[in-house]
């Protein structure tokens, strides 16, 4: 193996995670990728070998989304976090990568995506309302609101 | 608060509640010069109370004031069983009030709850309908908004009519009017749409009685089949109730049955870039073709076939 020579590992199908959402995420939304590490994800199935990555995409709504529940839905400019967990399926185990590009279009990849699509229709407005509207009209409650909600109704009065 | 299957409903309770507000009023539309009707003195009593209710004091923690809630306005149908159920059904689903077990009024809205029935939305509803209340007897009469009760015959005498359409965001009450006539009192009307959310009944994918499983029930339709009062392609819009009280009715046009279509599976294995697009499903109908007119009855938010009448004190 060369030095520009490396076997397909986890770290490999990451980067081959972050380019599939950058190419279809990064279409509309302006943000960033972030892998969350979940240890490892690793395992040999039959022909395949498979790599789990969790993953979360956060950025701001700026482009036009295509098809997205059917419509063509102009820019919100909300603030959208996607997570999701993509398998990555490699159908040739062994395979050395020097340029991931090479392989991403040899077609040995597939991916299995498992996307949270319901908090991102909510996140953009989609949902209630059947039309966009602005973040801040959004009240997000996660199971765990003493974490991560947003200040709301009652929350000055716990205990009411 | 009963199955509801159709969007927009009137149901028992809003046709009490009119026949409350406009009895009567034929007089007035026959004889212009009539002044006074049994509704009218209800509507100022009504007026002057929700007034009273919309002036209260509303704690943003506490809520409304049981006392002096609009539940209690001494006006409201006055049959025990009908103005019980009404009661509780009004105080418990659309304003998310407690009744305690002594009767009395719990008002204090819940934290991360839904207000009453009302599904992924708090609000307060009382405060709301006391306005809409307010404004639509303000305009029926042609009073100015806090105008003083008229000590003579007000200016007109405009019927009231309401209905409300489900599975909106946000509570809201439209109070639009028509009138016919600048020459005649009565020759105008007002008609009340209460906007709000929807409950936690689904709304029919078709509007007839449809029975999927051969078990002769209808889950989302609960009514007979052109039973007289639900009817399939009514010819028919009698001006009058089956015992010739003058009436009203409510016809709905749409396809027969509707089916979603386009759910797909975004996880179904792909190759690099090629993602399945979430897509939310499509509503079509089950044959274009067929388009069906139908008569909801009262059990399921339309109009009952004999008039339901308000039972004086």
């Amino acid at each position: 193996m060369t030095e520009k020579e490396r076997s397909f590992d986890l770290g490999t199908a990451s980067e081959a995670v972050q380019k599939d959402i950058a190419g279809v995420l990064g279409a509309f939304l302006d943000g960033k990728f972030e892998r969350e590490d979940i240890g490892t994800s690793t395992w040999r199935s039959d022909d395949s070998e498979f790599f789990a990555i969790r993953w979360r995409f956060v950025g701001k709504h700026v482009g036009f989304i295509n098809g997205f529940g059917h419509t063509r839905i102009a820019p919100t400019q909300n603030n959208v976090s996607v997570s999701g967990l993509t398998l990555v399926q490699n159908r040739k185990p062994g395979q050395v990568v020097t340029d991931l590009d090479e392989v991403l279009k040899s077609g040995t990849l597939v991916f299995h995506r498992f996307i949270d699509w319901l908090a991102v229709f909510a996140q953009i407005g989609v949902l209630h309302l059947g039309r966009p509207m602005p973040i801040d009209d959004i009240r997000f409650i996660p199971p765990q609101r003493s974490l991560s909600r947003l200040p709301g109704y009652n929350d000055e009065h716990p205990d009411t | 608060m009963g199955l509801m299957p159709y969007h927009l409903e009137k149901g028992h309770f809003l046709l009490l509640l009119e026949d409350t507000l406009n009895e009567g009023i034929e007089a007035v539309v026959d004889n212009n010069s009539a002044i006074t009707f049994p509704g009218l003195t209800r509507r100022y009593s009504m007026l002057e109370y929700m007034r009273g209710v919309v002036a209260r004091p509303c704690d943003p923690v506490l809520g409304e004031s049981e006392i002096g809630s609009s539940l209690m306005w001494p006006g409201w149908m006055t049959d025990a069983d009908v103005g019980f159920g009404a009661f509780k059904a009004v105080a418990k689903e659309w304003f998310g009030y407690r009744i305690r077990p002594d009767g009395t009024l719990d008002t204090k809205p819940q934290p991360n709850k839904p207000t009453g029935m009302w599904d992924g939305y708090q609000g307060n509803v009382e405060r709301i309908m006391a306005n809409v209340f307010i404004r639509a007897i303000e305009v029926s009469l042609g009073m100015d908004h806090g105008d003083p009760l008229p000590s003579a015959a007000p200016p007109r005498s405009w019927p009231i009519y309401f209905f409300f359409k489900c599975q909106q965001p946000f509570f809201e009450g439209w109070v639009t009017w028509q009138c016919h006539s600048l020459n005649r009192r009565a020759a105008g009307q007002v008609t009340v749409m209460f906007a709000t959310p929807g409950h936690n009944h689904p709304v029919s994918d078709h509007p007839v009685p449809i029975d999927n499983n051969h078990d002769n029930v209808d889950d989302l339709i609960p009514t007979l089949r052109s039973d007289g009062e639900f009817l399939e392609e009514p010819v028919t819009a009698y001006a009058h109730d089956t015992l010739g009280e003058p009436h009203q009715g409510v016809w709905v046009i749409t396809h027969r049955d509707h089916k979603r279509l386009n759910v797909f599976d975004t996880s179904v294995p792909s190759a690099y870039l090629e993602w399945g697009p979430p897509l939310l499903p499509i509503i079509a109908p089950e044959d274009f073709r067929e388009v069906v007119t139908v008569q909801p009855a009262a059990l399921s938010g339309g109009i009952n076939a004999e008039k339901p009448r308000y039972i004086a004190p």
